[in-house]
């Protein structure tokens, strides 16, 4: 999915606490009831600044899909309320999300709830995008008397240095008055929802990084993350085999690359990230567009499970019948290979002795 | 009365008209000038353009009084002096190169108000005498055709005026020698004035020289950026379609822009960018979209943002190591674009 957004038409935002069961929270959150004003351009730009960060292409955002429709059926009910609906849906979603928020190290923050149009793929569209995010602390300079004071600002929002946010972003891709008989509630298949939730690039898919978009928006990853793991790493491996720039010596080295990081400890896995840590500059682009051509160029949470075999060791096969197996812990630093001579030799370098 | 005398009244009495000729040839001259640097060479139009072609401003001179007189009854005596002198007054038209010379060359020839006659022409007198170095500037003399007015004062049909159109260092040379065209002994065959000719000689090829060497570098310049031009006339074309406003195709920032990605752009087929905007589905309506920063943003109005979505769409990541200017304008681009700038450590 490519998208870009145009504009913020309206936008309201509400506390979000940290539920506690035991401990009832003493002081109330606050609950807005007006919209904010969405003219002021710098401060519109500002979010989008943050929406396609987190959102966009190459972003760290994973696709899901609804599970139990209850938090999307009022989602999805926004984009065509009036005003007044809209507020008071967006304090009932606030509310479901301080419920949601009961794990340990969760923390209580604000959230943003937001109706405007982007391009998705060509088209313009209408969205939907709830920013939940910590309240951050910084120092903000002050001239008092011709000196210059610093003042803490407990209160910082969205400040592009922020990464403890989460980002949920609804795009209707078949608009209501296309339907040839619109249902209320909306079907879950007019949009397309994307996620994004540091805990993701964290955690992966354990339980605290799922109360966000499973607890409170009721959704599921979009696809098998042990099938997408494995086509993935099918794209990228025929990449390095297939492409003419690529030389022999250096489609090892490549093919080291990719089991390194798919056995490294990242979580979320992001085209961009793997071509920066497999490729040179000039390659980058190329294997991203592939990827994104076989539809693994979304970012995705890793599993391993049907790829074990493949990265447990590399196997080099020669055309005179010898072949290396090499284990996969093995860094680039512990097995050098130069590409084969006019001779037809190969040279390898292995940092070790001969033991059997 | 004398001759002399009634001869000075006559000619003070056209002093007004002879200005506001000279006035509205240079009106003239530089207004079609202008046009045809913004359509010929796609430049924006700015007032700067005229200033910047012209090496030295542009102003008439109307021949002092005695000066004509000298020359009506002593240095050339003519039987109708008013009638016969051509120079009672002159404009002059200094350009860098002799290309330029002939740009503006053509602009006074090509005028229906005036008749031209050309007076001098170095080229004609560089073939005549290939082997004789001397003053060189084009001299055109003009008759306007029909009795106009201009700012308020009526000049009469058949006014004569002098253009002279020469290169910087032609005047640099003209303003040198000047004195040697009052010198008639210079002509003499004489130890004294054979020094001081060769001298002249000698000064005049090497500026000819040092124009051949500037119009060799200009044309060196020129198709350094032959490429880039013409990515850049393509980009101005497909922004006008887009847009359905026009947009020069080569200003400071452009050239700025599209010499820091000159190793990509030199790879660029021009097929490649036409073809990317009339099948892309997202750019070119991001770009007709962006309505509101066309009006805050001067880079949104510039056509170079053609250019600039179109690499960024196709070597996402390698815009950042060369981006000439402030990485926060490439970090909107992306964002307009629907790219994470984060994941490309903007």
């Amino acid at each position: 999915m490519v998208f870009s957004i145009y504009e913020i038409t309206r936008i309201i935002a509400h506390d979000v606490i940290k539920h506690n069961n035991a401990e009832p929270n003493l002081i109330p959150p606050i609950m807005s009831e007006e919209l904010f004003d969405c003219s002021n351009l710098e401060k519109q730009q500002l979010i989008i600044n943050r929406l396609t960060e987190t959102l966009g292409k190459s972003s760290k955002c994973v696709d899901v899909e609804v599970q139990t429709p209850n938090t999307f059926n009022i989602i999805s009910s926004l984009i065509d309320a009036e005003d007044a609906i809209f507020v008071s849906h967006t304090q009932e979603l606030s509310e479901l999300l301080s419920n949601a928020q009961t794990g340990g190290s969760i923390n209580s923050g604000s959230a943003l709830f937001m109706q405007g149009l982007c391009n998705y793929n060509g088209q313009t569209a209408r969205f939907i995008a709830i920013i939940k995010a910590d309240p951050d602390k910084a120092l903000c300079k002050r001239v008092v008397n011709g000196s210059i004071t610093m003042e803490l600002i407990n209160e910082l929002f969205l400040s592009s240095s922020q990464r403890m946010i989460k980002v949920v972003l609804f795009v209707e891709t078949e608009h209501i008055s296309n339907k040839k008989s619109p249902t209320r509630p909306r079907d879950p298949e007019d949009f397309v929802i994307k996620v994004y939730d540091h805990l993701l690039s964290n955690l992966g898919d354990r339980p605290a990084a799922k109360y966000f978009y499973q607890g409170f928006l009721g959704c599921k990853m979009a696809s098998n993350a042990a099938t997408v793991s494995r086509d993935f790493f099918q794209v990228s491996e025929q990449f390095i085999m297939n492409n003419a720039r690529i030389s022999q010596k250096d489609r090892e080295i490549y093919r080291g690359n990719l089991i390194a990081y798919m056995r490294g400890e990242v979580n979320n896995i992001v085209a961009k990230e793997v071509a920066d840590f497999i490729f040179p500059e000039d390659l980058r682009d190329a294997y991203i567009e592939e990827c994104i051509h076989n539809e693994v160029g979304t970012a995705f949470i890793k599993d391993n499970s049907l790829i074990k075999s493949k990265l447990v060791k590399r196997t080099i096969r020669f055309d005179s019948n010898v072949i290396l197996y090499i284990p996969a812990s093995m860094t680039r630093d512990q097995i050098e290979i130069s590409d084969f001579d006019s001779m037809g030799w190969t040279t390898i370098k292995i940092k070790g002795y001969i033991t059997s | 009365m004398s001759m002399e005398s009634k001869l000075k009244e006559q000619f003070e009495s056209r002093a007004s008209y002879l200005e506001a000729l000279g006035c509205s040839v240079i009106k003239t001259i530089e207004s079609q000038l202008k046009n045809d640097l913004i359509a010929e060479l796609k430049l924006a139009p700015s007032d700067e353009l005229v200033p910047t072609f012209l090496k030295i401003p542009t102003s008439v001179r109307v021949k002092d009084t005695d000066s004509f007189l000298e020359k009506a009854l002593f240095r050339k005596p003519k039987d109708n002096p008013l009638e016969e002198i051509t120079d009672q007054v002159g404009v002059r038209f200094v350009v860098l190169l002799q290309r330029d010379v002939y740009r503006i060359d053509n602009i006074i020839q090509n005028q229906t108000d005036w008749e031209v006659r050309k007076d001098r022409d170095f080229e004609d007198e560089r073939m005549q005498k290939p082997d004789y170095f001397a003053y060189q500037s084009d001299h055109f003399i003009i008759f306007n055709n029909n009795t106009f007015h201009f700012e308020g004062i009526l000049i009469p049909r058949g006014t004569p005026c002098e253009i002279q159109v020469r290169t910087l260092l032609q005047h640099a040379y003209a303003e040198m020698a000047h004195d040697s065209d009052y010198k008639p002994s210079l002509c003499l065959p004489s130890k004294k004035s054979s020094v001081v000719r060769r001298s002249l000689a000698k000064g005049s090829a090497l500026i000819e020289t040092t124009d051949t060497i500037f119009n060799d570098i200009r044309d060196k310049l020129d198709s350094y950026d032959a490429q880039i031009k013409i990515l850049l006339n393509e980009c101005s074309i497909i922004y006008e379609e887009l847009i359905k406003e026009k947009a020069p195709a080569f200003t400071i920032l452009s050239q700025v822009i599209v010499d820091s990605y000159r190793e990509i752009l030199d790879n660029i087929d021009l097929k490649c960018l036409t073809k990317f905007y009339l099948e892309d589905k997202i750019v070119p309506s991001i770009i007709i979209q962006a309505k509101k920063k066309r009006n805050l943003n001067v880079i949104y109005r510039n056509s170079v943002i053609i250019l600039i979505y179109y690499l960024i769409n196709n070597n996402t990541s390698l815009m950042k190591n060369n981006w000439p200017i402030d990485n926060s304008y490439l970090r909107d681009f992306f964002v307009d674009l629907g790219i994470s700038p984060e994941a490309y450590g903007l």
